[in-house]
């Protein structure tokens, strides 16, 4: 899937959650969020990682 | 913006920079080679995602000895601050491989210090992630002096806060002491814990051994019983404390959370369970599985002193502490390392409100002059007081074999046991039918005419009498006799109706257990 079509979908996910028409949401600018050290490290290394949350 | 603010900012984000590359990469490089991760990645996985925020990060040390002014430590070795876990505050400390060798020096102790007090002020568990060559040499006595700061904080803390150590690399010398004060210590399979390390033991006693055989995490976990936890890799271990601090409150002054899970009673397949012979062995794990919620039994030093099981569970949601004799290790008898793996545990309980629940079935203190000359007495002792200390609600359930001063130890009506429930297979005596025969009818067996026949009928006599709950449960010594069908819902009424309970001691600075 084309790398722009993902974002259009996410933009019209978060705006429909919000209850805001999405042929009115104009997107200005994006920015990148960079990966943290730990998530580089699980995905270099292939490993198979959860965080374990309450209840599991 | 002026040129002022311009440079200012450009320092600060310089100096963000220079402690969040830590060691730099290469030896980041080698961390990571040797399956660790680094300090900070470390936090991250321990906290909730996004949660973590560090203190701290520009303190450094003052040190200018041996060209330590001319040497880069940033951060001084150590990543402190705070987060959140399941959404609850908690503080940490996590020592930089990378820095120094995560060796300890006063700013570096500064640090620790610094987040255990807050810690403390907060009333939130501390957690201290320990990589480190052990003291700084070149900072001399100031690094020393550092480590009895820690010690003192950890006392202080203790019965306080909960207090996790998390080894992930070597721990060596005094460093070792901070641990061995909080309450639950777990390894990586990698990381080490000894107070003088395999070149020292060979030139002081000539012994050749490795550094895993001497102070790995298998020999900590099995043998000396140091070690609560084992687990293969750091993301697993940082998994293993978050799944802990689940069923802890967060100070002696909370509540552990209630966890809504799904409530298990398997109690009309304990009949299948426990056989009806007391020579039979069964895993007492299954007779836990049958009445906690689903999944939710949590083991604590699993490969040490096995012939008692401890470990935290959830009943309806809520966490309490079960101590259980397990009849597939020495029949379940009590010995010292069984007496000190309960006695620690039922007080961190007690601490901090957790209450317990004893399964019992013991036939003894295990003889032999292995046990004497290892203090048993000492040891044993251990349990007894720290039973009738906890003012916990205390729920026992009598299963089968309950002989002697070990029936005693478990958590006995006379020990303070709130609620003490039997089944009607219970055998409750001074001790067992054999034994009590050779004994008692020493004479009658000797002056009969047929001494095996005699001994039959002594034998059948002291089983109809003795070997059984019925004169416990008319003495008072136990509550009720139950079905073991009835055993999850007696247990769960007991704990609810023991919910307000209230038994305060005496005033005193401190009891003096039998160390």
């Amino acid at each position: 899937m084309e790398e722009s079509l993902i974002v259009a979908m996410a933009v019209a996910a978060i705006a429909e959650e919000n209850g805001v028409d999405t042929n009115h949401v104009i997107v200005r600018s994006f920015k990148e969020v960079k990966k943290s050290s730990l998530e580089q490290f699980v995905e270099d290394n292939k490993i198979s990682y959860h965080k374990y949350q309450l209840g599991e | 913006m002026d040129q002022k603010w311009q440079d200012s900012i450009s320092q600060l984000n310089q100096r963000r920079e220079n402690v969040a590359a830590a060691g730099g990469p290469d030896r980041i490089a080698k961390q990571h080679s040797s399956g660790k991760l680094t300090a900070r990645e470390r936090m991250e996985a321990l906290f909730d995602d996004g949660t973590f925020v560090e203190i701290n990060d520009q303190i450094a040390s003052r040190c200018s000895d041996f060209g330590m002014d001319k040497k880069k430590k940033p951060g001084d070795g150590v990543v402190t601050g705070y987060g959140y876990i399941h959404g609850r505050l908690a503080f940490a400390s996590s020592q930089d491989f990378t820095v120094g060798g995560g060796s300890l020096g006063e700013a570096h102790a500064m640090k620790i210090c610094r987040a255990m007090d807050k810690a403390m002020e907060m009333k939130a568990p501390f957690i201290s992630i320990n990589d480190s060559g052990g003291a700084r040499i070149e900072e001399g006595i100031d690094s020393l002096s550092g480590y009895a700061d820690i010690f003192y904080r950890n006392t202080i803390a203790s019965g306080v806060i909960p207090q996790i150590s998390v080894i992930m690399g070597p721990c060596a010398g005094g460093a070792c002491y901070s641990p061995a004060i909080t309450d639950f210590i777990f390894m990586t399979d990698y990381s080490q814990m000894y107070i003088t390390g395999p070149a020292v033991v060979k030139s002081v006693t000539g012994e050749v051994i490795s550094s895993a055989d001497l102070g790995g995490a298998a020999v900590h976990s099995s043998t000396s019983g140091v070690a609560h936890f084992v687990y293969p890799d750091d993301l697993s271990c940082l998994n293993g404390v978050r799944q802990l601090l689940g069923y802890l409150p967060q100070s002696n002054l909370d509540d552990s959370m209630t966890v809504p899970g799904v409530a298990v009673d398997n109690s009309a397949s304990l009949s299948s369970i426990v056989p009806a012979d007391s020579k039979k062995a069964y895993d007492v794990r299954n007779v836990i599985n049958s009445l906690v919620d689903e999944n939710s039994f949590f083991e604590i030093q699993e490969s040490f002193a096995k012939n008692i099981i401890i470990g935290f569970g959830r009943l309806d949601g809520e966490t309490i502490g079960i101590i259980a004799n397990q009849a597939l290790y020495m029949a379940g008898s009590l010995e010292i390392n069984a007496s000190d793996k309960a006695s620690r545990f039922i007080r961190f309980c007690d601490s901090f409100n957790i209450p317990l629940l004893t399964l019992v079935d013991v036939p003894a203190f295990l003889p032999g002059s292995q046990q004497e000359h290892g203090g048993i007495i000492r040891h044993g002792a251990k349990l007894l007081y720290a039973y009738s200390e906890a003012t916990v609600p205390k729920v026992s359930l009598i299963m089968r074999k309950a002989y002697g001063g070990a029936y005693i130890a478990m958590n006995s009506k006379g020990t303070g046991a709130d609620v003490v429930y039997a089944w009607p297979i219970a055998e409750i005596a001074v001790m067992g039918a054999s034994g009590a025969v050779s004994i008692i009818g020493k004479k009658q067996i000797e002056n009969a005419e047929d001494p095996a026949a005699k001994k039959e009928e002594l034998l059948n006599e002291y089983n109809d009498k003795f070997m059984n709950p019925y004169i416990a449960a008319e003495h008072g010594y136990v509550d009720e006799v139950i079905l073991p069908e009835e055993t999850r819902s007696k247990i769960a009424e007991a704990f609810n109706m023991l919910k307000t309970k209230e038994r305060s001691l005496p005033y005193k600075k401190h009891g003096n257990i039998p160390l």
